[in-house]
């Protein structure tokens, strides 16, 4: 059962990957189990064959909407057990740039690993960033950029956290094809991740820092 | 009227001097290759790089001011060709124009590229409504043909042209995430947005060509998302319809990671290919025919931009050795020159690639 349910959220089949969650709940299985079982392990199987160039794009967009289908049905039940998220992310594709395809995958892939995120989209002014952050409590800020033009507001999102003393109580991490190490370090966030499996690790890793 | 026929076209195209008429009827000769060529005899390069954005600089102007008056961006443009005296120039690239004139809305930042903000396209019966836009009226069509026009009245130069590709402007109509999960969702919808597209893009580029272009840019930036097999059949198919409709030579330009997909793109009938910073433009020279014009790939960040102008000699000169042996190679950036990299930088690499020699 749990080969299958992995199976289709790798080969992103949404509407079996319900199926299999449905059907593994009712013959009483946890829904802890089957998100660290089932969901994790597929997508991380999916990030792999991605950095293989196995899966591009549209395969990976496939397979976490099918991981999504499942997490849906598990989401509530989750919540009913008191399963904490591992932490709250904000998450968004910075003013100036709609290239949201890779954001959305990372806050999938970070929901699926037991995140709480909330998604302020594309074309996010810096102070939407920053009221989001001081009003949620969030742990992680995570800022997208794939264009060069456009990850200064980064730059500009980190000195105004500074600036409303809420730098402190916030990790930041930054990705997207516009953005680097060096660039992360340059603008003092606390960490870079080139795809959205490394944006899991360093999140956890971040949530556990702290 | 915007219909251009063939015969307007062979019209037009017999009323050009001699040498442009060369420049439009033998493919490989145009955008380099011709120069490359005779120049090759005297073991030297050639460079082609996207001068408009940086340019702006020279005329105290912005983006937004180049993108929305044509007199405006000519002025710039021969600012640059004053300043660096080109091998050929070509309009500042804006891939929004084409999505824009479809009734797209499109927002401006300050001094960058404009970029679309609203999808246009929820439905297959939204597509019957849709009309092919009329160049010469439509949003900025219009900005790009008059600046065409005076740059090919006042110049002697290859002039370069351009616009976006059908399967990013089909991303742009319908949501890019939406065009990349329809391959597998709804391929026969996307088809259909790809065959409007497909149509947009024709009669913009005939219509830059009737103003004078001598070569056309089509960029595809979001074929790179796609697998080999997905390429073949949503962008590889419209983009060889659109090359074989324009009587110029064709680039085809890909921003970010391309390597993937040579082996189609070296199928295409394309005069040249233009990639990013990401790919290994020796691997890339090995895959794509030797009479297809390679060009690249400087990283218009974190070198063109941010090095000073020593670094960025080093950088192109290295680039330079590495590419000894294709001839078919003009070095060129990765992607657009930024609005706000140093004029040094740019003299830098002109100055390299002039200076330079090569063994073949």
């Amino acid at each position: 059962m749990l080969e299958e349910l992995r199976n289709a959220v790798i080969s992103g089949a949404d509407k079996k990957a319900e199926e299999f969650v449905r059907q593994a709940l009712a013959e009483g299985k946890e829904p802890i189990f089957l998100m660290n079982e089932g969901l994790i392990p597929a997508m991380e199987e999916v990030g792999e064959r991605f950095n293989h160039k196995e899966y591009f794009v549209p395969e990976v967009l496939l397979s976490a909407r099918a991981m999504k289908a499942g997490l849906a049905l598990l989401r509530p039940l989750l919540t009913e057990q008191k399963f904490q998220p591992v932490g709250l992310v904000v998450l968004g594709t910075v003013q100036g740039d709609l290239h949201d395809i890779g954001k959305n995958i990372v806050g999938m892939v970070l929901e699926g690993a037991g995140f709480q995120v909330q998604d302020l989209g594309a074309d996010v002014p810096p102070d939407k960033f920053v009221n989001a952050v001081k009003e949620s409590g969030a742990q992680i800020l995570g800022m997208s950029a794939l264009l060069t033009t456009t990850r200064t507001v980064m730059a500009t999102v980190v000195k105004k956290l500074k600036e409303q003393g809420i730098r402190p109580g916030v990790r930041i991490m930054v990705g997207g094809a516009a953005v680097s190490d060096d660039y992360a370090r340059k603008i003092e966030a606390d960490a870079f991740a080139k795809d959205a499996l490394e944006a899991v690790a360093k999140a956890r890793e971040l949530t556990v820092r702290r | 009227m915007f219909n251009i026929t063939p015969a307007d076209l062979n019209a037009y195209l017999g009323s050009l001097p001699v040498s442009r008429r060369i420049v439009r009827r033998v493919k490989p000769l145009a955008l380099g290759l011709g120069p490359l060529w005779l120049l090759r005899r005297a073991g030297r390069r050639t460079a082609g790089l996207p001068l408009g954005t940086a340019a702006t600089q020279l005329t105290g102007t912005s983006v937004r001011d180049n993108l929305t008056s044509g007199s405006t961006q000519f002025q710039t443009l021969m600012a640059a060709v004053r300043r660096f005296r080109p091998d050929g120039i070509g309009i500042i690239s804006d891939l929004s124009i084409e999505a824009q004139a479809c009734g797209c809305e499109v927002k401006f930042p300050e001094n960058g590229l404009p970029y679309v903000s609203s999808k246009l396209i929820e439905n297959p019966e939204d597509l019957e409504k849709f009309r092919v836009p009329d160049p010469y009226r439509a949003g900025r069509m219009p900005v790009v043909l008059k600046t065409v026009r005076l740059l090919s009245q006042k110049l002697g130069l290859a002039v370069g042209s351009g616009g976006i590709g059908p399967f990013t402007l089909a991303g742009e109509l319908i949501g890019t995430e939406r065009a990349a999960l329809a391959v597998y969702t709804e391929p026969d919808f996307l088809h259909a947005v790809l065959r409007y597209a497909t149509e947009v893009v024709i009669s913009y580029q005939l219509a830059q060509i009737a103003s004078g272009s001598d070569t056309v840019i089509i960029g595809e930036p979001t074929g790179s998302i796609l697998s080999p097999r997905h390429f073949r059949e949503f962008a590889a198919g419209y983009l060889t319809r659109i090359i074989k409709k324009l009587p110029v030579p064709v680039t085809l330009h890909i921003c970010g990671d391309c390597a993937h997909l040579l082996d189609e793109i070296a199928l295409l009938p394309i005069a040249s290919l233009s990639v990013d910073a990401p790919v290994n433009l020796a691997e890339a020279a090995r895959k794509i025919p030797a009479n297809v014009i390679l060009s690249g790939n400087l990283d218009p960040i974190t070198v063109v931009r941010e090095l000073d102008p020593r670094g960025v000699r080093e950088a192109t000169l290295k680039l330079l050795t590495e590419m000894d042996p294709y001839p078919n190679f003009l070095l060129s950036t990765g992607c657009d020159i930024t609005p706000d990299t140093p004029m040094e930088n740019i003299q830098a690499i002109l100055d390299a690639v002039r200076e330079y020699r090569y063994k073949p």
